[in-house]
């Protein structure tokens, strides 16, 4: 792939000018998952009709002199919990093989066709979103394109196989509790999960409806501006999603910007990290000249309320399949499904109130400031199949643990952009937390990183 | 960490209370998740938090 263009942005410009074709585009990230979804298991549905009429049809518009949109000819996939029009919307699992087909995509699989990006596939997940490893019992895990034998992250763990191993520029996933960052982080790509109630869901399969969110990974933090500036705006489908215009970002990445004013989430996000997460961390504070350091009291109370609202949202919605066809579920997602379904409503309400609290408390925390950086996972990948962490010297369950620094950021609806350090071997995600609606400043703060070369993937081999 | 015995016991009359299919050889594994999310709620407990705070089922921001 030498010579082609392989940004969103770089290819809609060749497509644009005319100087590759849309079809061409198609052609080679077909080819591309062709040769490595056997070794990453990104995929579970490879569009190969749809990808050619649509690059085709883009092709024909720009002949007649027709105007193409900002992302014409970009291939694109999406986490197998969107709806394409055509398949059963699987959301990584096989009982839900046995719905219809989609009778129509989902909104912002709509939202960037319209803009000219052409669909190729949908994504390996975990099952009914319910992971931060990648893995899935079903359809195999997903695998690390930095290394196979190491997990991707999860439950986006396709989305971001798909992007960092370059088989296409642009993903879609969902972040319930660290969906997309976790596995930004550990495949070392940029990941955006937006304010809660920006990016409407309608079309997609739910998990947590009040901790659901939706959102785009990237290999640049242009191409990840590009993609969310199309996503966005209002939809009647979603009745938590704003009534907000779309407030488009691109355009400030090319504003001069002064000094930012950040500060390092040290205690509950840093206990547990390896040393060189923290040497991460450190080095991405001092390039922000990131002098201030802060404590967010009772992280550990929303990471526990975001786990009882997700136990027990989630049971609710899969009652009916936990009482039909419990055996179909992956052991570990039926058994915290059905404890969930047995959690006192006090619980719940409880939770949902500390909700407000602690959200006064994030909002008085970024008065003043632009931004809060935080690690994004304490360790790069693990081993496929590694069940136990060492957290700080202490082993605990990895399925449980490795996404304990997101949990408390989208408890609260926080957008964050997730921007990757490239250590070496393996990569590690950092979170750039802002106040509501302000994804702009996020983006920005990455694109000063970027341009420093302190973040961005590594470079495929 | 509560009782294992005592929450293998809860969750076996739950599961029958509330018609969930919980085979014999899950219900260890069910039993241990209900002890962690409930451990975990005990955490909420230590939080004050005024009676006039609104929940926020549809959260916004």
């Amino acid at each position: 792939m030498s010579g082609e263009p392989t940004s969103a942005v770089a290819i809609a410009t060749a497509v644009q000018s005319g100087s590759t074709t849309a079809l061409a585009v198609a052609e080679g990230a077909l080819a591309r998952i062709e040769a490595e979804n056997p070794r990453l298991n990104a995929f579970t549905d490879v569009l190969v009709e749809r990808a050619l009429r649509t690059a085709r049809a883009l092709d024909a518009a720009r002949a007649t002199g027709e105007p193409l949109g900002p992302l014409a000819g970009v291939p694109f996939a999406v986490k197998n919990l969107y709806d394409v029009a055509g398949l059963p919307t699987l959301a990584g699992s096989i009982i839900n093989r046995a719905r219809p087909p989609a009778s129509h995509d989902a909104v912002l699989i709509r939202r960037l066709e319209a803009a000219g990006a052409v669909l190729v596939g949908a994504l390996n997940m975990g099952e009914y979103a319910y992971d931060f490893t990648g893995e899935n019992l079903h359809y195999g895990p997903s695998r690390n394109p930095l290394d196979t034998t190491r997990m991707t992250g999860g439950s986006s763990g396709g989305s971001a196989a798909a992007v960092g191993g370059g088989l296409v520029p642009l993903a879609l996933g969902s972040d319930t509790n660290g969906s997309i960052r976790v596995p930004a982080s550990l495949c070392g790509i940029f990941g955006l999960k937006p304010t809660y109630g920006r990016l409407p869901r309608t079309g997609t399969f739910p998990f947590v409806d009040s901790l659901d969110h939706l959102g785009p990974f990237a290999r640049t933090v242009e191409d990840l501006a590009l993609a969310f500036d199309v996503l966005q705006g209002p939809d009647g489908g979603d009745a938590a999603c704003s009534a907000r215009p779309p407030e488009p970002v691109l355009p400030a990445l090319e504003r001069p910007r002064g000094k930012w004013n950040v500060a390092v989430a040290e205690g509950y996000f840093t206990a547990g990290a390896t040393p060189a997460a923290l040497e991460a961390l450190e080095c991405v504070a001092g390039a922000l000249g990131a002098v201030r350091r802060i404590e967010i009291a009772d992280a550990h109370v929303a990471r526990a309320a975001a786990y009882l609202l997700t136990t027990t949202e989630g049971a609710a919605l899969h009652l009916s399949r936990l009482r039909d066809r419990a055996d179909d579920f992956e052991p570990i997602v039926r058994d915290r499904l059905l404890s969930g379904a047995m959690v006192p409503a006090q619980v719940v309400t409880r939770a949902q109130k500390f909700r407000a609290h602690f959200r006064d408390h994030m909002l008085s925390l970024l008065d003043g400031l632009d931004a809060i950086i935080a690690l994004s996972t304490p360790c790069t990948a693990p081993l496929i199949g590694q069940q136990l962490l060492d957290l700080g010297g202490q082993s605990v369950p990895l399925r449980a643990n490795i996404g304990l620094y997101a949990q408390p950021i989208s408890f609260v609806g926080l957008p964050v952009v997730a921007v990757p350090v490239p250590l070496s071997p393996l990569p590690i995600g950092l979170q750039i937390i802002t106040a509501p609606w302000r994804e702009d400043i996020g983006l920005m703060i990455a694109d000063t990183l970027e341009r420093l070369g302190l973040v961005g993937p590594k470079p495929m081999t | 960490m509560r009782n294992p015995e005592a929450m293998e016991a809860l969750t076996r009359a739950l599961a029958d209370v509330l018609r969930l299919p919980v085979k014999p050889e899950w219900l260890p594994s069910v039993a241990q998740q209900l002890a962690i999310t409930l451990a975990l709620a005990d955490s909420l407990e230590a939080v004050e938090v005024g009676d006039e705070t609104s929940a926020a089922p549809v959260y916004r921001l």
